[in-house]
This record gives C-alpha cells, structure tokens and sequence, in this order.
C-alpha cells in the first residue's frame, strides 16, 4: 500500500478514516510490544481529530513522527527521560505542513537525537522489524522499524548527521534528507543546529516526494530556511544520462555484502548508460571529525535550557544552592548526552576554540568548498548508506567511536548542507543494504527522480 | 603619593521596538501579568527558533550614528553560554566578535573626547524575584532588544562618568531609540573602576572592580566615590594589584551606600562565545542604513547648532532645549508661528515647563495656537506679562479654558484716569513708603509698583506704572 494507492481508496469511500484508524491503531499496539519503536502511541489524540474532509493529500494518512518533533498537546521526549512529562504547547512547522495527517505515534530514538541505534533511548532500544536481535539504527530508529512495519505510510525524522539514512538504510526503506534549508527545523528539538534537518522516511521514493512536497517550503520562524518559491516534486522523470560520481572509499572496516550491493549497483549504472567518475575527494574524509567537533559545541548550548526549571525533571527537594540544583536535575540527562555536552564545552573553551571549534569551522569550509566543485562535474554522487549491515543490539555499546563510525558515509551531506537519500540497495537473507545517493542543493527534484528510476531498476 | 581614578562604562539602554528581539511579543511588557508577555520563542521552549526583528536593528544603526560609530555592514550574533535560572535559554543571544557598531565617541563638556569601544545588540534576561524561601521568574521581558554601549576607560572622575552617562543617556533619547526610563530598567549601567597609584616613583594598579546594574545617575556617582575611597584604602593595607584572573565583581547597595564583594571573575569569565547557527550573519545594505539613519530628523549636536546659530539663542537656553526632544520640538514647532525666538525660549523653559513640573501635569496639555495667541497679546500690549503667565497657566491645567476671552479681559486698562486714581489712592494710602523713597530709599518704589498693579488686577503695564508713579510723587 502506497499513499496514493490509500489517497484513493479512501477519496473512493472504498475504505473510512475510522477503518484505517481501527486498523492501523490495532497493528501499532501489537508490534510496538515486539519492536518497541514508539514511545507515545496518539490512539486518543487521534481519534479526536480524525478528519471528516479529505482536503489535503495526506487527509487521514497514518504518519509517525520522531519524538523530538513538538506537537501542541503531545508529549515530546526526544528520547530522553529528562522530558518524560514534557508536553509541548505549540507544533513544529513540518507537522503544520503534513495538515490533517493521522498521528499514529511518537516514534523512538536516541536520547536527543544523540546516536545511530536507538540504544541510547531513556526509552529502550528499539528492535530491528527485520531481525529483532539486531538494531534498527538511528537516531530515527523508531519511525524507520514503523515503516518498515507498516504501521504508517510515512514519517517524518531528523538527520544531522544520517538520522534518516542510516536507520532507514538498517530497516529496509527509503530515506530523505531534503537540503538544510528546505524544510523548516521550527519545533525541532535542536541537537546540531547547523546541520539538523526534518526527513522523511517511506516505503517507497515516490511517497517520500509526495510527503516533500507538503513539507518544504520557506518558514519565517525558522531564519535559516530559503525561500525557493513552491515547487513539485512529485512530477519524478526519467532520467536518461547523467554524470554519476562514485566516491573512492577505503574497503577497510565494511562489511562484504555492503560492498558486494553497492559494486551491483554501480555495474547497473554503468549498464544503464551512465556516464561514471570516480570521484576522489582530498578533505571529505575529515567530515567525521568535523561534525564530532561542531556538533557537540552546538550540542553543549543547545542542552543548557534543559535545566529543570521550566520544564524537565525538576527534583522534589528544595535547594539553597544553586549548583545543587543543577547537578540534581541534569543528572537526568542520558550518558550519551553528558559525552557530548562536555565534549562541546571543552572545544568551545577559552584557549581551545582556536584549536577546536574554529579549525573544525576552517574545514568545514574547505569540504564545502570541494564539494562545490566535485558537483561541477557530476550530477549525483553515489556511496553505500552505511558501511555494515544492521549491527547486533549491545555489540557497539561499549565503543562510542566505532558507533560514530557508521555515520561514516552519510555524516558528509550534512557537513555541506546538500541533499541525499538513501534507498535499499540488495537484500541478504532478510536484511537490506543501502545505497545513499547525494545531490546537489536545491535539486531533490531531480535526486527523487534519479533513486525513483534506481529503485525501480533495484527491485522491480 | 598620586590616585588616578580609571573608570569604563557599560551601558544597557532598551531599545524602543513595538515587538521583542527573536519574537512577536509585544514590548509594553511593564506592569502585565508576570509570564503572560510570553510565546515559546522567549520562553526557550525545545525547538524555538529565533527570529530577528529588524527594527532593533534599526535603532542600533541610529544610535551608531548619533554616537558617531562606525555602522558595520556585516555583524553576527554569538551565543554567550552561562546558566542561571533567568536566562531561559541557557545562553543568551549577543554579539560578540563583530558588532554592529564599532569605534564611537563623545566630547565631554571641557572638550575631552571619550571614545566607545562598541555598541552591541543583545537580548534582555527574565526577571527573578528573590521571595523568602524560593525564587519567581517573570519572562515578561526576557527577549527585549539591548543595546550595551561599552566605553573604553577613559573616564578619570565622577563627575565626568556622570556626564559621560547623562549625555548618552539625552542623545539616545533624543534620537527615540529608547525612553531610557531608569525606574522601568529601561537604561542601567555597568561601571569598572580601578585605580593607578604612583607612589615613589612606581606605579601601581589595583584589580578591576565590577559593579553591575547601577539605576540612576546618582548611585553611579556615589558608587564609583566609594570604591575610590575602598580601593586605596584597601591597597594601602593588603598591596593586592592588578592581575590576569583577580576581577571582581562587587554589588552597589544604595541603603547602605556601599558596594558588597559578590564574587571572583576568574571562574566564570569563560562564556564559551561561537557564531550563533540559528541566525544568519547580518548584512546590511547601504539602503537599509539609510532608510534607517533617515528616521533621525535631527541629531542633538546639529539641534543645538541650529539653535544657537540660527535661532541667535544664548548657549544655556540652547543647551536646555535640546536635553530633550520634546523640548526641541515645542520650540521648532512653536517657531513657525512665533518668531521672537529668545523670548519663546524664555518662556518655555522657565514658565511652561515650570506651570508642568509644579503641577504635575503633562506637556501635551500646552495647546501651542493658544500659547502663540498670549505671547502675541503681550507682545501687542494688549495684556500684560503677568496676566499673559496667569492665562497660560490656565490654560494648561484647564483644557476648556477660553484663552481668548480671558485675554480681553485682562486687557491693559486704556483709560488714564483709572490708572491715575488708583495710583493716586496708592500714594495716598502709602504716604510713609513714599517719605522714606524721597528720602532716597528707592528699593520701596517696587513695592509701590506691585501695589498699583494689584489694584489694577494686572491690567496695567508695569513701565507705564513706573512711569507715572514717579511722575505723582515727584508733583
């Protein structure tokens, strides 16, 4: 079932709201006790606001959204129990954008966003739909293993440095990472501001362009959106020849079926008459520490409101010293949060934000700047989603860098800002690899046309 | 042994805006309801984002020009990272590394220049409200746009951080980009003061002392005069000078006139400032200034230049007429209509705003076409000066006074002979006043004047009165 396909059944009155509600309601509850990948399931929130119109394409299609975006009246955790009881009085932008969708639930995630695996959830993890020891990725684990599921037709995560990508890479969908800008990051729980973007998550590339399209678009209250005009993207074309860079990458440290999905992939480019590159880049391989520099900086500013007072846990006791206080109520905070906050405050510290934060930013520019002239030559830039297959739960727990290592291909979009995707590349056993597709900024038009006709060629 | 006082001034003015500076709320905050002026953007509420209101840009820009700062095209906005339960974000938003002004200045009265390192935009705090057992927060005013106006420290006394002070205090007023009520907070001041010592041919600093938040003029003064006096005594004792780390900052306490040790700089100096990433760096097109600097009419220097050049006023009336902008623009307003300028500066610096400090009333009251209409009876000889000062005063605390009517009234009484037999009943009933003036005590002859003018209920020109009246006592 794809959206369009609900679209009409439902415009035909061959199905109600109110079947789809008991339905997908019913499938929720029961799967959410096998994957845990919700942390709040909207059946009341829900049932209140199913929508008598069918106004909107989306008018009672069944949605997740990741928890660290607010919903006026819903709990919002983002992952962390330093929310647990935190309901937001206002809605994120994007979620005004979806209209009259139906909320199926609050999808899991690590704590914050802070995480490739859920397992940093206040939560618990969430299990992988496809093989239940395994993880479902992160930090938009609970939404991809949602889809995956089909407990919705579509949801909305956040990707700051392969959110998206990567849990949808590990779960078998397809995931959207729009150009920073594009989609306003209003009533997102910011993690890494600069590099935090709204994404999508769907079975199929045409849905993630049809939920694009209600999603992107220029927010006055987000001051880092770009006003582009309205366009569609749902219009997706045949692509005939274009130029395709694949990105030379060490082999070390990646699985072999990630290597043998993504050597497929490219021998079927080639023998759809593409016109292939290999690209080499000199400063992309210093993306990883880029973001482990500037995110956790950004991180560390962005944690501070949570201080217990106005919402968050506030301890019952009183406290006659301030710092008392703080030290109680932060203490709630995940371990994974704590790593990160007081990584940031020591890169942006007196004497070590020359060494640290500002070289990172030098950087920064100088793989933006790369970028900018790979994409000259090439249309689209090819790589695997992620460098392993779905990893065990608790097999990367102890070891925080080889964690960060998964990120490994998708962290670079989001260093520059451009758009990519990622879509199931080859299927081992029940497992899935990804292949990630970049584009240039501005261009998800011709990057969801692009992995449409992919997808079709991968799997039709 | 020679003291030199070494002052710096940071000043915090509230920018006038009709909204907040990252959000829609409004700015009449003052007197609402605690936390009822809030939206999730002020309140730091997960995933807000700010959104700047250009009209604190705007009024940056003019005060940069009235302060003459250079107005830099590109500025940013910085995140300065401290926590405390009033700054909801956990870091407030300011400009750090480029401000939008930089390198401004002043002249003091004696000529001596004060330069000001920069003038910064940056947003207001919550206000905490220290109750027995806990603390209230207000977010009423948390967003509101600042601008910190930093000088360098070149102020060597009081009394002339107090100039210092008024002036910035007149021109930012002057120009409208802030009411600068200091019982509403709306300006407030931050003073480093430190001593040099030379003493035996060595010089000595003492460490920088930081009182913060002083509201009134008054306190600044009284607050740098105690530390003065704190500083040396305390160096004279303990020798501590001045050392990277060894700030302090000290609170003024206004009771007790004296400034309380609150704590050591070092360990909080390090406000972790990077670029803010919710806010593009701004960059500001020369339209934009210019639209911006166009919303100054008149600068206070060139007001007073004006005053005194073109107008012929003497310096002080000038100088009093542009402390304020009202007063400027009762003056030029008034001076379409009424072009004997020193007397209308004469008139409405000592007798409307003295009817309107003693009254309590307010300066719209005066109605400028009725105002016009006394000057010009007096002026014609129609009424006399104090029956022209009784009816102005009238017509101010009475908005339905006739003004015209009252004049014809008190219209100069034409007819001689009334004059005449009042004075002469004057004379008569004050023969002894009249002895003593021919036997040459002439100061009684006023008394004499005042009793003639009392009788003729100020229908009667003093000059003529003069005039008559000695003519009488000399028949």
């Amino acid at each position: 079932m794809n959206i369009s396909d609900l679209r009409k059944k439902l415009d035909s009155k061959e199905i109600s709201a109110q079947e789809i509600f008991d339905e997908y309601f019913k499938k929720a509850e029961e799967e959410n006790k096998k994957i845990n990948c919700f942390i709040n399931i909207n059946k009341e929130y829900s049932k209140k606001r199913l929508s008598k119109e069918n106004n909107s394409i989306l008018s009672n299609i069944p949605g997740v959204i990741k928890d660290n975006i607010s919903i006026k009246d819903t709990i919002t955790t983002a992952g962390s129990r330093m929310l647990e009881k935190y309901k937001s009085p206002y809605t994120a932008s994007v979620v005004l954008n979806l209209k009259d969708f139906m909320l199926i639930g609050k999808g899991n995630m690590d704590s914050f966003a802070f995480g490739s695996s859920t397992e940093n959830s206040g939560f618990g993890v969430t299990k992988n739909p496809l093989d239940l020891t395994r993880v479902a990725g992160g930090s938009s684990g609970g939404v991809s293993a949602a889809i995956a599921s089909k407990l919705a037709l579509f949801g909305i995560g956040t990707d700051t440095g392969g959110s998206v990508r990567q849990p949808a890479s590990f779960c078998g969908v397809v995931g959207l990472k729009p150009t920073y800008g594009l989609c306003s990051r209003f009533g997102l729980i910011a993690m890494g501001s600069s590099f935090d973007v709204p994404g999508i998550i769907t079975q199929n590339v045409k849905d993630a362009a049809i939920v694009l399209n209600e999603i992107a678009g220029y927010d006055v209250n987000d001051s880092t959106s770009v006003n582009i005009g309205k366009k569609d993207y749902t219009g997706l074309k045949k692509i005939n020849k274009c130029k395709v860079g694949i990105l030379k990458f060490p082999e070390e440290g990646l699985d072999k079926e990630v290597l043998e999905g993504f050597s497929s992939s490219v021998n079927l480019l080639k023998s759809m008459g593409m016109d292939i590159v290999e690209i080499d880049m000199k400063y992309i391989k210093y993306s990883l520490s880029v973001y482990y520099v500037i995110v956790p900086s950004e991180i560390s500013a962005n944690m501070s409101r949570y201080d217990g007072i106005r919402f968050g846990y506030h301890p019952e006791e009183s406290f006659s010293v301030l710092d008392d206080f703080y030290k109680e109520s932060r203490d709630k905070f995940e371990d994974e949060v704590k790593r990160r906050i007081m990584i940031g405050t020591f890169t942006l510290s007196q004497g070590y934000y020359d060494a640290y934060y500002n070289k990172a930013m030098k950087v920064r520019n100088l793989i933006k700047q790369e970028f900018i002239d790979t994409f000259k030559d090439i249309d689209f830039l090819v790589s695997p989603t992620t460098p392993t297959l779905p990893f065990h739960i608790g097999e990367k727990t102890k070891s925080p860098l080889s964690m960060y290592l998964s990120d490994i291909f998708t962290v670079p979009a989001n260093v520059v800002g451009y758009p990519a995707i990622s879509i199931p590349d080859k299927k081992f056993g029940d497992l899935f690899s990804g292949l990630q597709i970049i584009a240039k900024p501005f261009e998800e038009e011709r990057l969801l046309s692009f992995a449409n006709m992919m997808e079709e060629k991968l799997w039709k | 042994m020679e003291v030199d006082l070494i002052v710096g001034l940071e000043i915090h003015v509230q920018l006038k805006t009709k909204t907040k500076m990252f959000c829609s709320c409004k700015s009449d905050y003052f007197e609402k309801n605690p936390n009822t002026n809030v939206c999730p953007v002020c309140l730091g509420l997960p995933g807000a984002l700010p959104r700047l209101n250009r009209e604190s840009l705007v009024q940056a820009i003019k005060v940069g020009r009235a302060l003459n700062f250079e107005i830099n095209e590109k500025s940013r906005f910085d995140r300065k990272n401290y926590m405390y339960p009033d700054l909801f974000k956990g870091y407030q938003i300011t400009q750090f590394e480029f401000p939008i002004n930089t390198n401004g200045y002043i002249n003091l009265s004696s000529g001596k220049r004060i330069n000001i390192y920069r003038a910064h935009l940056e947003e207001d705090t919550a206000k905490s409200l220290h109750e027995k057992d806990c603390t209230l927060l207000d977010a009423n005013k948390a967003g509101m746009p600042l601008l910190e106006i930093v000088s360098s420290p070149e102020l060597t006394s009081k009394e002339e951080a107090k100039e210092y002070a008024q002036k910035i205090y007149n021109i930012v007023k002057f120009i409208d980009a802030s009411d600068c009520d200091m019982e509403k907070g709306q300006m407030r001041f931050d003073i480093n003061v430190n001593l040099n010592i030379k003493e035996k041919e060595k010089e000595f600093r003492t460490p920088i002392v930081e009182i913060k938040n002083l509201n009134s003029f008054r306190s600044l003064e009284r607050a740098i005069e105690y530390e003065q006096e704190r500083q040396l005594e305390e160096f004279m004792e303990k020798r501590i000078v001045l050392e990277k780390g060894n700030k302090v900052t000290r609170g003024w306490n206004d009771t007790l006139g004296k400034t309380i040790f609150q704590r050591n700089k070092e360990e909080s100096d390090d406000y972790r400032y990077f670029p803010d990433p919710d806010i593009p760096p701004i960059s500001l097109d020369s339209d934009f200034i210019n639209k911006a600097l166009d919303k100054i009419d008149i600068l206070p220097q060139d007001a007073l230049d004006k005053l005194i050049s073109e107008y012929k006023l003497p310096k002080e009336s000038a100088e009093f007429l542009t402390e304020d902008k009202i007063f400027y623009n009762l003056f030029s307003d008034i001076s379409k209509k009424y072009t004997n300028y020193s007397t209308l500066a004469n008139w409405i610096i000592t007798d409307v705003l003295g009817i309107i400090n003693q009254s309590g009333s307010d300066i719209n009251c005066l109605n400028k076409g009725k105002f016009v209409e006394i000057l010009n009876a007096i002026d014609d000889k129609k009424i006399s000066v104090q029956s022209g000062k009784e009816i102005l005063k009238e017509s101010i605390l009475n908005k339905d006074f006739n003004v015209s009517e009252n004049i014809n009234s008190s219209l100069l009484v034409s007819d001689d002979s009334i004059l005449d037999n009042t004075i002469k009943k004057i004379i008569d009933e004050n023969s002894d006043l009249v002895e003593k003036y021919l036997s040459g005590k002439e100061g009684v002859l006023s008394f004499l004047i005042g009793q003639v003018l009392k009788e003729m209920k100020g229908r009667a020109d003093p000059n003529v009165v003069k005039e008559k009246l000695l003519l009488f006592i000399k028949k």
